[in-house]
């Protein structure tokens, strides 16, 4: 285990929270990844609107960096893996699942994947509502379940933190609760902010902080 | 020829029982005889009837010898910043034209024109339009824009000091840069006194004119200013910190019954809503006779109000600089200011809308809302006396307004490059553009900057098989109309009754954090929030006399170097106890507490305090140069203390000094044998210490938005519009994460060295501390200098501790 990695325990499952804003589980080898809104800069661009496009082609090779640095044979995407109608940064990513045959990929659809029928036929993702995994329950929103622990994304949490001497400090985090079984991811993608939340103490909030997780509650 | 129209003009005000003022009639000659100019007026001077009826006369003059006759044309553009005005400059230049025997119509076009008046407006042109620069704009955006405006001859920007200091000036010079290719076109500017006036000139009229070939009027109306100041009873109970001063109501009411109109002018919204309140609360026998003006306040209730003012019916009115400009209130005799005016010229604005009957003197009092602003009472007596007035820094290189001109052009006839470059250049902002920034310009407009992928779908601008820049895309064309204009706002709900009845606006944050049944103080009154829906906030009246004010957010105006410099004459004279004016005097008190704890620095003394509090280590320093500068300073001496070791600042700024706090020790006295107030590697120093703290990140808000990157939807749109939208926030990091050299991203820099650090005054500011003598002092508890920027809560932060060292420190914040 990686130092900066922090491993829990979801239901007796072994689960990694990585710096990377990720999830990895070690016995299949997946990697559970959350609102990656794949193409937001090319819909803003589409659009008229001149933001940058290099934050698209980032969000790809942070993925395969992470691919390779876990050895992971699967990716679950728990929603928002793209941010709008298809535009050119689906072509990248149809490529980079064409690369990565095989790994299994798998998208949890969420309320920004308004185009499920996007064609991947050729590379491999599998497109569900939600999914049953190591008794896990991945959806995009969060979901009681009265035995499943339920994993979701969509918020993009964030805590504000407070040091001596008047500091504050936002970031994003991983937002748990292991009495009511339920765990939030960050956001992935880098052009998609973070909503900052006001969890109860004692609960399990894990902030990402440069290469390392720390938690702080 | 000239002759008619001045024989015209004099038999008009003859008629009046006027008499002309030199001024006018110099301006008048002046316009007749072709020239542009600048007409150097105060408010309520007569100098509408001086550029109106100056470029009537020209155009009329102009008219007979052309004969050019026939279908209506656009003449006359009066442009002025406050949609406010309009309605009387339209019946003052109706009644000219009118008495005068010109068939003209006059009109009023801004954002609250409605769209069937609009249009009837583009069908039938009238010969004078009163419009902002925002609307101007939209003009330019619109159809056959050049056909509606290319018969312009005479244009008169009103109130030019306001726009001046704005990028909305930009908006005017680029508009105006366009006119001046389809027709000769005068130009008049009317402006009250700035401190760069010759500038303000240049600004006005671009950088392509002539330099001798303009006139110059000056209207020699200086009023007599009387300041009365306030005095807390017992000055040692007053309040330290603070900006409210209603502890002091009581002694407003004597001054309020004494005169005829008073008005009360707040730095905020917020202040004016509490100012209110608390004077109906003090005499309930104000009711029906006392009322509150502000900007978020419906326009028919601030219309009521004016008009209120004018027939004498109001004892009182609290209000905000929503009423600095405009026409004079005959009735009013009292002005009262509520804490520091931070500024010389704003402060004799305001003190000119009392006194009108000739030679009578205007009287304002100064209201401090903490005991140590007495001080700046007495500052502005010295600069009021020796008419210090502050000069008004122009806007260059406003990228974010070129961009979105370029656009507007594009949306309206569209445009071609060659023949737009000369006009842009010819422009005081742009004298300076280079041909690369200009292609580079164009580049992101058509492309969206540099891409550096292979399939880019960027669409916004398209450049047609004959080289005519347009944009096609319907959408977009309706996008950008919407977001014309160089103010950048905080989306504002609407206020209204569940019966019906529109009360005004608040912003959408303050809304955010009430929940129904929570009630709030609003427009002078107790309201419930019923419900939020769509853009519209619902409410109905509530009994409870408590509730929150909102409060609007906005910048925070920086005390001006004119005020400063007069402060610090202040400061040094209560050291050397050479004061003599009352408000000083009456100080003692407060002047003891802060000798017997630290020290008061003379002129050649440059004053540190560090105090420990359970915080951690508090290091205070008093520049006395205004919020602006101390920001910049603080984060240039936070960058050079951090080098020393790795230390967390929390900074916090007012216009007298500014704090670093450490949950550690500051090695404040090994910093000072370092050279730590050296002007060498400033440049480098502030751009790191700025790239630490927020500052540059808030300048870009701003410029993201008139850009036209930060899209706040139509009202009630669809999913796909909403994916459209992302803060200016966000836009911020993945310029700084992949395009750090972009222009739009340098321009926050630019900006924040020019008008928020002000890099000129902070390097005389520290060649001046290096000059003087430093003296340390470690009270053992906060001073009277330092405890209000002790208890503000708004922070700058600067590190040069990890990330990861600085969480394991921190503890979770369980309030928003």
């Amino acid at each position: 285990m990686n130092a900066a990695e922090i491993k829990i325990s979801l239901n007796g499952t072994t689960a990694f929270l990585l710096p990377e804003r990720a999830v990895f589980l070690p016995r299949s080898g997946a990697l559970l990844i959350a609102d990656v809104h794949i193409g937001k800069a090319h819909h803003f661009r589409k659009n008229g609107i001149p933001v940058p496009s290099a934050g698209d082609a980032d969000n790809i090779s942070r993925l395969e960096a992470l691919i390779a640095r876990k050895e992971a044979r699967e990716v679950y995407f728990l929603g928002d893996l793209f941010h709008s109608a298809p535009n050119a940064a689906d072509r990248s990513f149809t490529e980079f699942l064409e690369k990565h045959r095989h790994i299994g990929f798998t998208l949890i659809l969420g309320n920004h994947d308004i185009n499920p029928l996007r064609d991947f036929s050729g590379a491999s993702l599998r497109a569900v509502a939600s999914e049953e995994k190591e008794g896990c329950l991945l959806t995009h929103f969060r979901t009681e379940h009265p035995r499943l622990f339920n994993l979701s994304g969509h918020v993009h949490p964030a805590v504000r933190l407070r040091g001596a001497g008047k500091q504050y400090m936002k970031v994003p985090c991983f937002r748990f609760d292991f009495k009511q079984r339920f765990g939030i991811l960050p956001s992935f993608g880098n052009f998609t902010g973070s909503h900052v939340i006001t969890p109860e103490k004692g609960t399990g909030v894990f902030v990402v902080a440069g290469n390392e997780v720390i938690q702080v509650s | 020829m000239a002759d008619v129209g001045l024989a015209r003009a004099r038999s008009w005000f003859a008629k009046r029982g006027w008499k002309p003022f030199p001024f006018q009639e110099e301006t008048w000659k002046a316009c007749l005889s072709g020239k542009s100019g600048m007409l150097n007026a105060p408010t309520g001077s007569g100098k509408t009837y001086a550029a109106f009826i100056g470029a009537a006369e020209a155009v009329r003059e102009e008219l007979t010898a052309a004969t050019d006759t026939g279908r209506r044309k656009l003449r006359i553009l009066w442009i002025t910043p406050v949609r406010a005005l309009t309605k009387d400059i339209r019946r003052a230049c109706a009644a000219y034209c009118l008495e005068t025997g010109a068939d003209w119509t006059v009109a009023v076009r801004t954002g609250d024109t409605p769209t069937a008046e609009r249009n009837r407006l583009k069908k039938t042109p009238p010969e004078v339009l009163i419009t902002t620069p925002e609307s101007l704009h939209l003009i330019l955006a619109s159809k056959d824009a050049e056909a509606y405006l290319k018969h312009v001859r005479f244009v008169v920007a009103d109130e030019w000091h306001e726009l001046m200091g704005s990028k909305r000036a930009v908006l005017f010079e680029l508009a105006l840069s366009r006119l001046k290719t389809w027709a000769k076109v005068q130009v008049w500017g009317i402006s009250a006194t700035v401190g760069n006036m010759e500038e303000a000139t240049e600004v006005l009229l671009g950088a392509d004119a002539e330099k001798n070939d303009h006139a110059f009027i000056k209207a020699n109306i200086e009023k007599k200013v009387k300041i009365v100041p306030i005095i807390p009873p017992e000055i040692e109970n007053y309040p330290q910190a603070g900006h409210l001063g209603t502890k002091l109501g009581a002694q407003l009411l004597p001054v309020i019954e004494k005169s005829k109109t008073t008005l009360i002018f707040t730095n905020t919204r917020s202040q004016c809503e509490i100012w209110y309140r608390r004077l109906l609360e003090l005499n309930p026998d104000l009711a029906g006779l006392i009322a509150m003006h502000h900007g978020s306040i419906d326009r028919e209730l601030r219309d009521w109000v004016e008009d209120a003012l004018h027939e004498e019916r109001l004892k009182c009115v609290v209000c905000t600089s929503s009423l600095d400009l405009g026409v004079d209130f005959r009735p009013v005799e009292t002005i009262v200011q509520v804490g520091s005016p931070k500024g010389v010229a704003r402060f004799l604005q305001r003190a000119g809308r009392s006194g009108h009957s000739p030679g009578a003197v205007s009287t304002i009092c100064f209201l401090p809302t903490n005991s140590l602003q007495l001080i700046e009472c007495a500052a502005l007596r010295r600069a009021v006396d020796r008419r210090d007035v502050e000069d008004r820094i122009p806007y260059i290189r406003s990228f974010d307004v070129l961009v979105q001109y370029l656009v507007t052009l594009a949306v309206g006839d569209g445009f071609y490059p060659e023949k737009i470059y000369p006009e842009v250049k010819g422009t005081y902002s742009f004298a300076s553009l280079s041909e690369s920034e200009w292609i580079e310009v164009l580049t992101f407009i058509t492309k969206g900057g540099r891409s550096l992928e292979a399939y880019d779908e960027f669409r916004k601008v398209d450049v047609l098989p004959d080289g005519l820049y347009k944009v096609t895309s319907r959408r977009t064309a309706m996008r950008h109309r919407m977001s014309v204009g160089a103010i950048v706002s905080d989306p504002m709900l609407k206020v209204k009754f569940q019966k019906g009845g529109y009360l005004g606006t608040v912003e959408e944050w303050f809304i955010s954090k009430l929940t129904p049944g929570d009630s709030f103080w609003f427009a002078g009154r107790s309201l419930e929030l019923v419900r939020i829906r769509e853009m519209t906030v619902q409410v109905k009246v509530s009994k409870k006399k408590t509730g929150i004010v909102p409060s609007w957010q906005g910048g925070r105006m920086p005390l001006s170097a004119m005020l400063s410099k007069n402060l610090r004459i202040k400061i040094s004279e209560l050291a050397t106890d050479e004061a003599r004016e009352a408000e000083v005097t009456a100080l003692a008190p407060v002047v003891t507490t802060q000798r017997k704890l630290s020290h008061i620095p003379k002129d050649d003394e440059f004053l540190m305090e560090k105090i420990r509090t359970r915080e951690g280590t508090h290091l205070f320093m008093y520049p006395f140069e205004g919020r602006h500068v101390h920001e910049g300073m603080a984060a240039v001496i936070a960058l050079r203390i951090s080098r020393l070791t790795p230390i967390s600042f929390s900074i916090a700024v007012n216009d007298y000094g500014f704090e670093l706090l450490s949950d550690a020790e500051i090695p404040i006295e090994a910093a000072l044998k370092t050279d730590l107030f050296s002007a060498e590697n400033l440049t480098t120093d502030i751009q790191a210490g700025l790239n630490k703290t927020e500052m540059a990140r808030r300048r870009f808000r701003d410029i993201a938005g008139i850009a036209g990157l930060v899209f706040k939807g139509f009202p009630g749109s669809q999913q796909t519009e909403k994916h459209l939208q992302s803060s200016a926030q966000l836009f911020f990091d993945v310029f700084r994460d992949y395009e750090a050299d972009h222009f739009l991203f340098r321009q926050a820099f630019d900006e924040i060295m020019t008008f928020q650090v002000e890099e000129v005054r902070l390097r005389n500011s520290l060649a001046k501390i290096r000059a003087q003598k430093k003296v340390l002092t470690c009270p053992d508890r906060p001073t009277p200098f330092c405890f209000p920027i002790l208890t503000d809560r708004l922070r700058e932060k600067l590190t040069s501790e990890k990330l990861e060292d600085r969480i394991r420190k921190m503890t979770l914040a369980l309030e928003k």
